[in-house]
């Protein structure tokens, strides 16, 4: 598209730019700087710092040139005696209750030697030691307007500040109440959790009722303290760098399937201060989350990995030289018979490492290697293309760019939490006029976002999209796109009304109406599948509706996976070099049945069962390492410069090398060491993922990326029509008083064993696995109350939680997400969907 | 255990506690401190006695919320108790009669110098007493320090910038002023103590700082808070904490002052994020 450009002149300088940016962009892209403290690119303008008034030649006043578009022939000048006069009362006034001593003490240039202690000072103001020192905006535009005094008298406004919150802190008393953060936390994040409160001379920053963020679903992801202007917002625990020497890193995060690229700002001493996306090519609030930017630091600061390696003796497990580790380990490979002895990995560690796990399992046992997959998410949807002889559309996976004009249907996907970086791509495109519709049987914290938002009961959302799907066909059969199928399809629903459909799948028929003008409104939709759309027994027609859907609109799928390495791993399963285990109970079976002995497990696994000899390759010691025979401590993703596969199919390099104390650098080498051992060649080609000749795209290609248009025709839902009509029967798919449709949801929180909720301080404040989702109306019918400890009975098994009312679900289910430690849960997580009864705790 | 009676903000970071402790009461002077042990995992933390009561048995405590204990002592309520409080402790301040007396303090130190100037009144000294801060906001106990001093100046850092007098001036302005200025005494942060120091060197003025290193059993037995003055090695806790300002070793002092930093700012964030009510 040809791009449109304007011409304008500012401070008499020939200035072109895009059509549609604020001038205020115009002469930033110029090099013509404007000072500004609410305005940053991404951010849309508020105009509420007034900093960046400008003359524009027949304009009766100044102009704030953040919030007033370029235009052709526009005449600006940025600067003159009155401006620069204006700005500095402006700036004066800003000052009058901002704390300033840091503009213009005196003393500033020998507080950093001597008043060093004051950096942990309670409230820290107006000094070199606040937080932000030397990196404020305040600061900064102070110094270009050249500010000697400030005229009015200080209003010290001793407010409060936050301190309830894990790592976010507020202090209003630094506030300049620019509304970036306002700004970010709902129109970047969508978020929607801090507003302006009050009026007048009391405004300030707050949440809804002024409670905690902890209790305003705010997700922690920390963009309020990258956009904050001044020390208002700061990271809790982090204090000023009183000029020391600091060194920035990047690194890539391999803590979910997003692979974000965060910046690490590191001390001398080699100790990390600071964690935070990268600003490289995209402001940082544009990406990271909660795990990489709060999580991560703290692992290094308090649990660092890589620890000795461990030897099970009669005393328990002893520290050991991890020669001594694996010579015992080859001793017990050697006398082992191949059979009875299983490898099975977790996803956590780099690609190359991976390779040599499998390689190495695939030479010793003749057993298969497992990897441990419990969403069985992308493996599930190749099997269905294969079982159907159809491709989807997947080129908004393999294009470089996430799905950039059109509309998007998320379906059981909670964005947020499984995939951030998409989220804020389709929120940047929300904001340009996309539409949302999410339909999500459990929780979702994007559906606030939505145009419309689905809630049919779990397990029935192929109900839902066959209502849709049929109202289409009842009001406008002309509109759909034609192939093979389309009659016998229309012939087979025929049998049915609309009304049935919706009301089977548990929504209205308003709704479904509704999906259907917004679907028909608009073109180039994306369906975005999450894992959890196909982690339940109907998995298939869910995949059948959509195929049908999908088709029928010319729309895309986009398939979610949380994981790193998931799209890589998922390839080699379906190669059929790695077999999938989606729970762990098979394997125990065979434990207990003494079909396997030992049990090399690289990464983690919810086992309960311990096999007569126990390995745990892993980096952190986790609770499975602790009932290990022997540990092997692995290296861990920032201490190693490795390759991962993010969740766009991409390999990722992390160029970043934490320095690693710990005796061995790789998995790679452990293995080599104990192949040596056990007289078995080098791991062949491990190192070469990455290498010049095997470019990104070898890696994604084959697997999902390529849209080679396999069959296109309509499937007929033959079992589902039965479904239906045994549904029909039920009420509520059958459940009695007391009893939920238990949903239980991903959570990411558990990395390679390492529970952040439990290991990192504060971070179960902000996302407590033991929280269990239900509709206030079932809260008070069931006689509960927020807050209250329960357990759900799952028959055999019950598990524990705190009840957490949420409008977001719907009356007679639950939403559990916990951290898959065992095999119960293990068990549970991959069924999706269980039926559970809410008993109270008695303790 | 010792009671909190009352808890309050008295400017930014500036905390008071007013504690149950009569026995301390009982037998503090000016210029001495007590030990505060906040809770059962907390450190000894040496704070001034800023005030007491003999007859309702309590004393106050002023302290600057900084590090780890001091947090959690700013958390107290009324009605809670702390771990343990032992004092008084240190040498009183030698308080007697000199003429006139100038006492500069600036944060804590405010409040801390309040006991020293009551003293000097009572004992018939004119009374001075400079009030360093960054603003008047920071400026407390005002009206109390104005009943107990003759002059009550402040030097503000905002004035600076408005063309007010700065330290310096004022101190050389008092000493012109006032030939019988004969003793200064400070109390406050390092750094004050070191800056009023070396203004009074040049104008000759018998100068008493009270320092403040790190301590920690405040008897005398553990060293932590040895200081050199005169190139001899005092300990802060039974030979201080006043000594004589011109003859302290101040780049020892900032440097072992700042010793324990990094682990006080690790052990100050993981507290941040665990403590969240």
């Amino acid at each position: 598209m040809e791009e449109k450009t304007v011409k304008l002149k500012i401070n008499g300088q020939l200035v072109e730019a895009q059509a549609g940016v604020s001038v205020l962009q115009a002469a930033r892209q110029a090099g013509i700087y404007i000072p500004s403290l609410c305005e940053l690119e991404e951010l849309p303008a508020t105009a509420s710092c007034r900093l960046c008034l400008v003359d524009i030649k027949g304009r009766p006043s100044f102009i704030p040139a953040c919030a007033t578009r370029a235009e052709d022939g526009m005449e600006i000048v940025t600067s003159s005696d009155e401006l620069e006069g204006l700005r500095l009362d402006i700036l004066e006034m800003i000052l009058s209750e901002h704390p300033y001593f840091c503009l213009l003490c005196g003393e500033k240039a020998t507080c950093d030697d001597l008043k060093v202690t004051m950096a942990k000072a309670f409230e820290p103001g107006g000094c070199v030691f606040c937080p932000k020192d030397g990196q404020c905006d305040l600061q900064r535009v102070a110094s270009y307007l050249n500010i000697k005094k400030v005229s009015f008298k200080l209003r010290e406004r001793s407010r409060f500040q936050w301190l309830k919150d894990p790592f976010i802190s507020h202090n209003p008393n630094l506030c300049i109440l620019c509304g970036r953060c306002v700004n970010v936390c709902g129109e970047i994040r969508g978020e929607n959790v801090l507003t302006v409160v009050n009026r007048g001379e009391t405004t300030a920053i707050g949440t809804f009722y002024n409670h905690p963020l902890k209790e305003s679903n705010c997700s922690f992801c920390g963009a309020c303290l990258d956009v904050c202007p001044t020390g208002a917002m700061s990271e809790k625990g982090l204090f000023a760098d009183r000029g020391e020497k600091l060194n920035s890193q990047e690194l890539i995060c391999s803590l979910c399937g997003c692979g974000c690229e965060l910046e690490i700002e590191s001390r001398e001493d080699g100790s990390w201060r600071r964690i935070s996306p990268s600003s490289q090519d995209q402001p940082a609030f544009m990406s990271g989350c909660l795990r990489g930017r709060f999580g991560l630091k703290e692992i290094l600061a308090g649990n660092k990995p890589g620890e000795s390696p461990y030897l099970r003796t009669k005393d328990g497990l002893e520290k050991v030289s991890l020669e001594e580790a694996l010579s015992a380990l080859a001793a017990r490979l050697k006398e082992a018979r191949a059979e009875e002895t299983a490898f099975v990995f977790s996803e956590s560690a780099p690609v190359e490492d991976l390779l040599a796990f499998v390689s190495l399992g695939q030479d010793f046992s003749q057993r298969d290697v497992f990897w441990y997959y419990p969403e069985n998410f992308l493996s599930r949807l190749k099997g269905f293309e294969e079982q159907n002889r159809l491709e989807f559309d997947y080129s908004s996976l393999s294009s470089n760019q996430w799905p950039d004009k059109g509309c998007f249907f998320i379906l059981d996907s909670d964005l947020k939490s499984e995939a951030v970086t998409l989220w804020l791509k389709i929120k940047k495109q929300l904001r340009a006029g996309a539409r949302l519709i999410t339909l999500d049987s459990g929780f979702n914290s994007v559906e606030v976002q939505a145009n419309l938002k689905l809630k049919p009961l779990p397990g029935r959302e192929y109900l839902a999209l066959l209502a849709i799907f049929k109202l289409w066909l009842d009001k406008q059969p002309g509109s759909l796109k034609f192939y093979p199928g389309l009659e016998e399809l229309a012939g087979k629903l025929s049998h049915y009304q609309v009304e049935e459909l919706a009301a089977s799948s548990g929504l209205g028929v308003a709704s479904v109406e509704a999906a259907v003008n917004l679907l028909a409104g608009n073109n180039h939709w994306t369906f975005i599948l999450g894992e959890r759309f196909l982690r339940q027994a109907s998995w298939q027609e869910n995949l059948l509706a959509v195929w049908n859907l999908s088709l029928g609109l010319a729309a895309q799928i986009l398939p979610v996976s949380s994981k790193i390495n998931e799209v890589f791993l998922a390839r080699l399963a379906t190669q059929g070099k790695i077999k999938i285990m989606t729970e762990t109970r098979n394997l125990e079976d065979l434990i207990k049945g003494k079909k396997i002995r030992n049990l090399y497990v690289y990464g983690d696994l919810p086992l309960d069962e311990k096999p007569e000899f126990l390995v745990v390759h892993n980096p952190f010691f986790s609770r499975l390492g602790k009932r290990s025979d022997v540990f092997l401590p692995a290296s861990f993703f920032p201490e190693q410069g490795n390759h991962f596969v993010d969740n766009r199919g991409r390999l990722k390099k992390n160029s970043f090398c934490l320095k690693n104390e710990a005796e061995l650098t790789s998995g790679r080498q452990a293995f080599n060491k104990l192949r040596e051992k056990l007289r078995m060649a080098e791991c062949p080609d491990s190192e070469s993922v990455g290498s010049d000749n095997q470019p990104e795209a070898l890696l994604v290609s084959d697997h999902m990326t390529e849209f080679k248009s396999g069959l296109k025709r309509y499937l007929l839902p033959e079992e589902m029509v039965l479904k239906i009509q045994s549904n029909l029967t039920e009420d509520r798919g059958g459940l009695t008083f007391g009893e939920f449709m238990v949903v239980v949801e991903q959570n990411l929180d558990l990395y390679s064993g390492f529970d952040f909720p439990t290991e990192v301080s504060g971070y179960n404040q902000a996302r407590n696995p033991e929280l269990v989702l239900i509709n206030p109306e079932d809260v008070g019918r069931q006689g509960l109350q927020a807050g209250q400890a329960v357990k759900i009975n799952f028959g055999k098994d019950t598990l524990g939680g705190i009840i957490k009312p949420d409008f977001g679900i719907i009356p007679g289910v639950l939403v559990i997400r916990p951290l898959i430690t065992d095999s119960f849960l293990s068990h549970i997580y991959e069924q999706g969907l269980v039926r559970g009864a809410v008993e109270l705790k008695n303790d | 255990m010792t009671r909190v009676l009352l808890s309050e903000r008295l400017v930014p970071n500036i905390f008071r506690l007013v504690i149950e402790a009569p026995e301390i009461a009982r037998s503090a002077r000016p210029g001495q401190f007590v030990m505060v042990i906040p809770d059962e995992k907390g450190e000894r933390v040496p704070i001034n006695l800023a005030d007491w009561d003999r007859d309702r048995g309590t004393i106050d405590l002023v302290f600057m919320n900084l590090g780890l204990s001091t947090r959690k002592l700013a958390r107290f309520k009324p009605g809670d108790s702390l771990q343990a409080v032992s004092g008084p402790l240190g040498r009183p301040a030698e308080t007697g009669r000199s003429g006139h007396v100038l006492l500069v303090g600036g944060c804590y130190g405010l409040a801390g110098l309040y006991p020293l100037a009551r003293e000097f009144k009572k004992m018939g000294n004119r009374v001075t007493f400079l009030a360093e801060a960054r603003d008047e906001n920071y400026i407390f106990w005002e009206e109390k320090a104005r009943k107990v001093s003759d002059n009550y100046w402040k030097a503000l850092r905002a004035d600076c910038f408005a063309s007010g007098e700065e330290l310096e001036e004022i101190i050389k302005r008092l000493k012109n002023n006032s030939p019988d200025l004969s003793r200064v005494v400070v109390m406050g942060c390092s750094y004050l103590l070191y800056v009023v120091s070396t203004i009074t060197r040049e104008l000759n003025l018998k100068t008493m700082v009270n320092l403040n290193p790190i301590m920690v059993d405040g008897t005398g037995m553990c060293g932590a808070c040895r200081v050199s003055v005169n190139g001899q090695t005092y300990f802060a806790c039974v030979d201080g904490p006043e000594f004589d300002g011109h003859a302290v070793d101040w780049p020892e002092y900032f440097n072992r002052r700042r010793a324990f930093l990094r682990q006080e700012e690790l052990s100050l964030a993981l507290f941040l994020n665990r403590m969240l009510d």
